[in-house]
């Protein structure tokens, strides 16, 4: 197991390093001229003296191989430059963030990961009765529609036709701002809230997050669900679920206790890449529901040509991506030996 | 003889329902793409301020956008673009992971290693992200520009793919036969291990492309994807977006357009994968 692991780790700071390379070789090397690209863009009369000084600042006349370096050598100490858009150090821009996305990711895994086994277990163990076909092929649907015209629909019809949840304009009803302001204790706003006793805000901040968080689940649901119906089924069709059936248990007891706990190793991978994917998938939802994180950030640096802004963004969305995958590998040989010794 | 040539009809992925319906589905966009000129009532460009956001009618089947131009027209229009940015990404992304990770099967030893943890990098990089970067990067929105940075990311399982694909082949007596009766090596792959790599290839590529149209309009939605005023299904829905509350058909026909060809994508290669490799039969 520890040689396992060893192996693994050594893999991740190969991967991690590679990341910082190609992010590097993309938003440094490709661009002819990146001081002026990077002052340029905000405004046009930016002087001499800006290009000149984002050159010292990102040690841009340099050899190319050095420049790398002494990115690699900020990037450990937490510096990851100044945003173009703000003048502030974008590490402090993304703190201000992350715990808005943490939420939003959070909300959507308490949905995703029930409803997703659950349909699934449902969808294999009554093949194709109505459900099986119902579930395969809502989930097929799941994956297939574009997150942010859904976002849209939703917003369409609950909001603007229903008036069933509140405006999607961010985290707070702009009254509850007024009325119950939340104090930043440790910057996610449900904690804050509870630690504060501010029901009220607690109650608005909930319902905001409902509406973004099912979203964002929608295909990860439906990715779920369809790892653990092809995989419980697979585990149904073996053999020593037949010879516990030939002893005379409850097909219940059979797959509850049997076929699921081996289905739902495969299915483990697919949550540990569906944490990966919530990054990907914020980029899209926060944009749409106005949510103040580090994917709508994202999209507002890419906007403004703000480079230091998206190097650290993609940087950080790659690095969690490879850590989920790697959480899940290990906890994958530590459920199942066969792995470890292959 | 035996009676091979059976109908095409009767063929199983068109007896399966749902890969029929999938298979409809594909055929009519790339009719639509192909007949653009033909099926649209209207030009896709031309505007018309006193024609603005009209809703779906006789003359205008699904309304029009805030320019006035007619979406129905515009969304076959589209059909052309989102369709060849798919093909285009998946050629790209196909021949340099396939290439790559046969290369990589082949050789053995150092090339090996070295590709394999490229792609193992390029693996770690949500899609939409990485192309987001390069897009951001490069300044320009041409269609090549967005054709590169997707398949920047989408490369890397074909790699992985074939290489798993050319271990597993490159043993069987077959190949081990060629190789004793003197084929050169360049022969061998080309020959004998790239012919029977490929199904599991397009299974992949066909349940790709719908994620690769997916993430060519979240670029376009976002607003790195295509130019302005070009009839495009992602720019459509980022487009409409501002009337939702008040003119519903200017975001809901565009998005169910990516819909509808992504979920036909997807049935299809479901369907296909359940055809090419019986093992899988009822996953997913």
């Amino acid at each position: 197991m520890i040689a396992y692991l060893l192996r693994r780790l050594g893999a991740l700071i190969i991967v991690l390093f590679g990341i910082t390379l190609v992010v590097f070789v993309i938003s440094r090397v490709i661009p002819t001229d990146v001081a002026r690209l990077w002052a340029g863009q905000r405004d046009i009369t930016s002087s001499e003296r800006q290009v000149r000084m984002i050159i010292e600042q990102y040690h841009l006349d340099k050899p190319i191989l050095v420049q790398y370096g002494l990115y690699v050598r900020d990037l450990f100490r937490g510096d990851m430059g100044i945003s173009v858009m703000s003048n502030r150090s974008v590490w402090e821009e993304m703190r201000e963030r992350i715990p808005n996305t943490i939420e939003l990711g959070l909300m959507a895994l308490l949905f995703a990961v029930p409803l997703g086994i659950v349909s699934g277990v449902l969808s294999a163990t009554r093949r194709n009765s109505w459900i099986d076909h119902g579930t395969r092929l809502a989930s097929l649907g799941g994956v297939s529609v574009p997150v942010f015209w859904l976002g849209l629909l939703f917003q369409m019809v609950l909001y603007y036709q229903l008036g069933l949840v509140p405006s999607p304009g961010g985290r707070l009803a702009e009254v509850t701002q007024f009325t119950a302001p939340v104090r930043t204790v440790t910057g996610f706003l449900l904690t804050d809230a509870l630690i504060g006793g501010n029901w009220r805000a607690l109650g608005d901040a909930a319902l905001h997050l409902l509406l973004p968080g099912f979203t964002l689940a929608l295909p990860l649901i439906a990715l779920i669900s369809r790892m653990t119906r092809s995989s419980l089924l697979e585990e149904i069709s073996k053999d020593y679920v037949r010879t516990a059936r030939a002893k005379g248990l409850a097909g219940r007891t059979v797959n509850r206790r049997h076929a699921l706990r081996n289905a739902l190793l495969p299915v483990a991978t697919i949550v540990g890449i569906s944490f990966g994917n919530v990054l990907t998938g914020s980029v899209v939802t926060e944009l749409v529901y106005y949510w103040p994180g580090i994917g709508r950030y994202a999209v507002q640096a890419i906007l403004a040509y703000d480079t230091p802004a998206i190097m650290a963004f993609t940087v950080l969305a790659a690095t969690v991506f490879a850590l989920a995958n790697l959480v899940v590998d290990v906890l994958y040989a530590f459920l199942d030996p066969r792995i470890r010794y292959a | 003889m035996t009676p091979r040539r059976r109908s095409l009809l009767r063929h199983p992925l068109l007896r399966n329902r749902l890969s029929a319906i999938g298979l409809l589905i594909i055929v009519t966009l790339v009719l639509a793409g192909v007949l653009a000129p033909l099926l649209a009532t209207h030009s896709p460009t031309s505007v018309s301020l006193e024609k603005r956001l009209l809703p779906p009618s006789a003359t205008h089947w699904f309304g029009t956008d805030s320019a006035g131009q007619d979406i129905y027209s515009r969304i076959i229009w589209a059909t052309r673009l989102d369709l060849s940015i798919g093909l285009l990404v998946l050629l790209v992304a196909t021949t340099t992971g396939g290439l790559l990770g046969l290369l990589a099967g082949f050789f053995r030893g150092r090339a090996e290693e070295t590709i394999m943890r490229l792609t193992d990098i390029f693996l770690a990089f949500p899609g939409l992200i990485l192309a987001l970067t390069l897009v951001a990067a490069v300044g320009s929105r041409s269609l090549y520009v967005i054709v590169l940075a997707i398949a920047l990311r989408s490369w890397a399982p074909y790699a992985r793919l074939m290489r798993a694909q050319v271990l597993a082949v490159r043993e069987v007596e077959y190949v081990q036969a060629a190789s004793a009766l003197g084929s050169s090596r360049l022969r061998i792959a080309g020959r004998h291990l790239l012919p029977n790599c490929v199904s599991p290839i397009i299974v992949q590529a066909t349940l790709d492309l719908g994620q690769i149209i997916l993430t060519a309009a979240a670029l376009s939605f976002i607003g790195l994807g295509a130019q302005p005023g070009e009839p495009e299904w992602g720019r459509m829905v980022a487009d409409g977006r501002e009337y939702i509350r008040t003119h519903w058909w200017v975001v809901t026909f565009p998005g169910a357009a990516i819909f509808l060809c992504v979920l036909g994508f997807n049935l299809l290669g479901d369907a296909l994968r359940d055809y090419l490799d019986p093992r899988l039969r009822g996953a997913f």
